[in-house]
C-alpha cells in the first residue's frame, strides 16, 4: 500500500467498524437466524469497503484488480444475504425457501465469476482519486439479478404492508423498508464501472443506514425467542383481558386485550385503581379480595361486571393470582374473560325452560280438563244406561237390553280411550327427574299389582338380577306394568303364562328383556304394534286400546332410550328395553 | 248404634249444577231406601242463600236448616270450594257435615277439601248401580250410625 489515500480512508474506517460490530452481535445472538443473517450482511458490506479501501489507496494496478475483485465478491452476495435477511425479519422465511436459495446460488456464481475470472472486473481504471474497476461482461447481467432481488424485495415488502392489519407489523415493515431504501442509495457506485465521471460515494448511504438502523438495532437486539419477548408476545396475544395490580389495587400492567374490551387506552388504565373499572360498588371490590389471598390462595372464575368506557356492562369471569412471595404480597394478577355470550346463552336456556315447563303446565292443564269434562257425558251413558235397564228393562225384549249394553260398552271403551290418552300425554307432562331406582324393586312391585290376575290365569312372573339406574321412578313402573300386563294378557289358549324379567349392562347402557310364552306375533309387526292404536287383533278377542307400548316406546325415548320387540307367532315374545345407566350431562 | 226409632228423618241439601246428576242422585237415594227430605241447589249461591235464609229462599220455612249437605265442587258462580270455605267459617253453618261429592279425583281437590274442614269425601261412582251404593252406605253412615249435632245446646 503507497501510503494512506484520504479518500479511501472512509471506507477503511467504515469496513473496520462492521467487522467490530458483526463480530459483537454474533458473539451476542448468534442463536439468532435474523442476527446471523444481519452480521451476514454488514460482513459482505465490510469486505466490499475494505477491498475498495485497500483498492483505493495502492497504485499497483495489479493489486488494485485483486483488492476489487474481492470487494465485488462481497456485492454479488449482498442481493441475496438482504433478500434472506428481510424475509426472515418478516417471518416470510418458509414461504420463500426455494427463492432465497436461488438467489443465494447465484450469488455464489457471480462472486465465482468475480473472483477467478475477469467477468465481472474487466479492468483497472485509473482515476486521480485512485483505481476503480471497469465493468465486464458479466456486469450487466449481475446487474439485472441486483435489479430483480431489489425489485422482489420492493414488491413483497409493500404487499405485506399492504396485507398487515397489524399497527405495529406494518410500521416494522415500512421501517424495514425504508432502511434499505437508503443502502441501495449505495448502488450509485455502479455507475463509475460504467465510465460515468464520478466518485464512489457508498460509505454514506451505508453509514446513513447504520445510524438510522441503531435505534432498531438496540431496541430490538435482534433477539428471537427470549422469554421476556415471549412473555410480551403471550400478554398481547391472549384472549383474555389481563391487569397486573400493585398491593393498593392500581394497575400496572395491561394487555392489548384490554384495551378491546373495555375501551380505554393505556394512558386511561395505568396508575388507575383497578376498582373504578367495576360496575357495581359493593363490599367485595377487587382490591378488597387481595388482602384474602394470602389466606384463599388464588381465585377462580369470580363472576364480576366491569364498565366499558361507553358505559356500557361488560360481565367478565375474573382470576385473580397474587403477585410477590409469602411475606410480602406485592400485588396481583388479574385475568379478565368475557363472559357475555356465555350469560347471554344462560339466559335464553333459562327462559327456554320456563316456556317449556310453562308449556307443559298448560298442557297438563288442558288434558285433565278436557279428558274430564269428556267423561262426563259418558257417565251419563252409562248411568242412564244402567237406570233404562233396572227401571225399564221389563218393557224391553231382548234385543232392547243387548242394544242398551253395547251402547254402554261402546260408552266404557271411549272412557278407557280418553284415560290412555291422558296416560299418553302424561309421560311428558308429569315427568318427573331421574333419580335412582332399584328396577329389581320396581319390578317386585308390578309382579305383586299382578298377583290376582296371575293365580287366576295359572301364570308365573320369574324376575331375574336388574340394575340400578338413573329414571323417573313412576314411568319405569309403568313401562314395566305395561309389559308385563301385555305378557300375561297376549297368553295362549289352555297354556299358563310364563312371563320372565331380567336385565343386563353393557357399555353404560342398561337392557330390560321380558319375555314370555304367549300367542306372540309376526315379526314383520314389530314396529307397528308400537303405534298408537295399532292392534294385532280384533278388539273382542283382547281388551286394550293399544296404547300401552306405544306408552312403553314415549318412556323409554323420554329417558333417552329405545324399545325393541321380537316375536314368533305362537311360541312367545320378546320386548328389550335399553336405557341409559346414567343421565349424567 | 242408634235406636232407629229414634232417628229423625233429617233434610239432605244437594248441591250440584248438573240438572241430570241431581237426577240420579233422587233417584239413587230413592232406590237404597234413605228416606229422607231431599232439597237442591244448583250452586253455591243459591246453596249460601239457602243456608242463610235469604234471596230466594227469605220465605220463611222455604229453606228448613239441613242435617246433611252433599256438595258438588265444580259449579258456576260459586263453586263448592268456596262455599264450603264459607259455610265452615260461620259458627251457626259449620257444625253441619259437608260430604263433598264431585267427579273429581285429584289428590289436590282432595286435600285441599280437607283443609277447608269438609266432612269426607267421595268420587261420584261411574255406574248407576255405584251412585245407588254409595247413597246408601252415606245413609247408612251419617243417618244411621253417626250421631248428628242438635240444633242448639241448652
Amino acid at each position: 500500500m503507497s501510503g494512506l489515500n484520504l479518500f479511501a480512508l472512509p471506507w477503511a474506517i467504515v469496513a473496520l467498524a462492521l467487522f467490530a460490530l458483526a463480530a459483537v452481535i454474533y458473539a451476542r445472538q448468534k442463536a439468532s437466524r435474523v442476527a446471523v443473517l444481519f452480521c451476514a450482511m454488514i460482513v459482505l458490506v465490510a469486505v466490499w469497503f475494505s477491498g475498495f479501501a485497500v483498492m483505493l489507496s495502492t497504485n499497483d494496478a495489479n493489486r488494485a484488480a485483486l483488492a476489487a475483485r474481492v470487494a465485488l465478491v462481497g456485492v454479488c452476495f449482498l442481493p441475496a444475504a438482504i433478500y434472506d435477511f428481510t424475509a426472515t425479519a418478516l417471518r416470510l422465511r418458509s414461504s420463500r425457501r426455494m427463492l432465497i436459495r436461488a438467489a443465494w446460488i447465484a450469488g455464489a456464481v457471480f462472486a465465482a465469476v468475480a473472483l477467478f475470472t475477469g467477468g465481472m472486473v474487466g479492468g483497472m481504471a485509473r482515476h486521480p482519486w485512485g483505481f476503480y474497476p471497469v465493468a465486464g461482461a458479466v456486469t450487466i447481467p449481475f446487474l439485472l439479478y441486483f435489479a430483480g432481488a431489489l425489485g422482489t424485495q420492493v414488491v413483497e415488502g409493500v404487499a405485506e404492508w399492504r396485507r398487515t392489519e397489524d399497527e405495529k407489523r406494518r410500521h416494522r415493515v415500512a421501517k424495514l423498508m425504508l432502511s434499505f431504501a437508503v443502502v441501495y442509495i449505495a448502488a450509485l457506485d455502479w455507475l463509475p464501472m460504467f465510465g460515468v465521471p464520478m466518485r464512489p460515494v457508498s460509505w454514506v448511504p451505508v453509514v446513513a443506514f447504520m445510524l438510522v438502523a441503531w435505534g432498531t438495532i438496540r431496541r430490538h437486539r435482534f433477539s428471537s425467542i427470549t422469554a421476556a419477548r415471549a412473555a410480551r408476545e403471550i400478554l398481547d396475544t391472549m384472549a383474555d383481558a389481563l391487569f397486573v395490580i400493585d398491593a393498593n389495587g392500581c394497575i400496572r400492567v395491561v394487555n392489548h386485550t384490554v384495551h378491546e374490551l373495555l375501551g380505554y387506552r393505556d394512558s386511561d388504565l395505568l396508575g388507575r385503581a383497578i376498582d373504578t373499572l367495576e360496575q357495581t360498588s359493593g363490599d367485595e371490590t377487587i382490591s378488597r379480595t387481595l388482602r384474602d389471598l394470602a389466606r384463599r390462595g388464588p381465585i377462580r372464575d369470580q363472576e364480576r361486571v366491569l364498565r366499558h368506557k361507553d358505559g356500557h356492562d361488560v360481565a367478565v369471569s375474573v382470576s385473580i393470582s397474587p403477585v410477590g412471595d409469602d411475606e410480602a404480597q406485592e400485588g396481583a394478577v388479574v385475568i379478565a374473560r368475557d363472559i357475555r355470550a356465555r350469560k347471554h346463552a344462560e339466559a335464553e336456556l333459562r327462559d327456554a325452560m320456563t316456556r317449556l315447563e310453562q308449556s307443559n303446565r298448560e298442557l297438563e292443564d288442558f288434558a285433565y280438563v278436557a279428558s274430564h269434562d269428556l267423561q262426563e257425558p259418558l257417565r251419563k251413558i252409562q248411568a242412564f244406561g244402567d237406570l233404562l235397564r233396572n227401571k225399564h228393562g221389563a218393557s224391553l225384549d231382548t234385543q232392547g237390553r243387548d242394544y242398551i249394553e253395547r251402547m254402554q260398552a261402546a260408552a266404557k271403551r271411549m272412557q278407557v280411550l280418553i284415560n290412555d290418552l291422558l296416560s299418553f300425554s302424561r309421560v311428558t307432562t308429569k315427568a318427573q327427574p331421574f333419580v335412582r331406582v332399584d328396577l329389581g324393586e320396581v319390578a317386585s312391585e308390578v309382579a305383586k299389582d299382578l298377583e290376582t290376575r296371575l293365580h287366576d290365569s295359572g301364570g308365573k312372573i320369574t324376575i331375574g338380577a336388574l340394575p340400578v339406574i338413573q329414571a323417573d321412578p313412576l314411568q319405569m313402573r309403568q313401562l314395566l306394568q305395561n309389559l308385563a300386563g301385555n305378557a300375561l294378557k297376549f297368553h295362549r289358549d289352555g297354556v299358563p303364562p310364563l312371563v320372565d324379567v331380567r336385565g343386563e349392562i353393557e357399555n353404560g347402557r342398561c337392557r330390560i328383556i321380558v319375555s314370555d310364552n304367549g300367542i306372540g306375533f309376526d315379526e314383520k309387526y314389530a314396529e307397528r304394534i308400537f303405534t298408537m292404536f295399532e292392534r294385532l287383533h280384533a278388539r273382542t278377542k283382547y281388551e286394550g286400546t293399544g296404547i300401552g307400548l306405544a306408552i312403553c316406546r314415549k318412556i323409554a325415548e323420554r329417558h333417552g332410550g329405545e324399545i325393541r320387540a321380537h316375536g314368533k307367532p305362537d311360541e312367545g315374545a320378546t320386548f328389550i328395553v335399553t336405557l341409559p345407566v346414567r343421565h349424567d350431562a | 248404634m242408634k235406636n232407629i226409632d229414634t232417628a229423625r228423618p233429617i233434610i239432605i241439601l244437594l248441591a250440584d249444577d248438573d240438572e241430570e246428576d241431581r237426577m240420579l242422585a233422587a233417584d239413587a237415594l230413592e232406590a237404597s231406601r234413605v228416606v229422607n227430605d231431599l232439597r237442591f241447589v244448583e250452586d253455591g249461591e243459591e246453596l249460601l242463600d239457602f243456608l242463610y235464609h235469604r234471596g230466594r229462599y227469605a220465605e220463611p220455612g222455604s229453606s228448613p236448616t239441613p242435617g246433611l249437605i252433599l256438595l258438588d265442587l265444580n259449579m258456576p258462580r260459586k263453586d263448592g270450594r268456596e262455599a264450603l270455605r264459607e259455610i265452615k267459617a260461620d259458627p251457626d253453618l259449620r257444625r253441619i257435615p259437608v260430604v263433598v261429592l264431585t267427579t273429581s279425583k285429584a289428590e289436590e281437590d282432595i286435600y285441599r277439601t280437607y283443609d277447608l274442614g269438609a266432612n269426607s269425601f267421595i268420587t261420584k261412582p261411574v255406574s248407576f248401580e255405584g251412585l245407588v251404593a254409595v247413597m246408601r252406605e252415606i245413609g247408612r253412615y251419617w243417618i244411621e250410625i253417626v250421631e248428628l249435632p242438635p240444633d242448639h245446646l241448652d
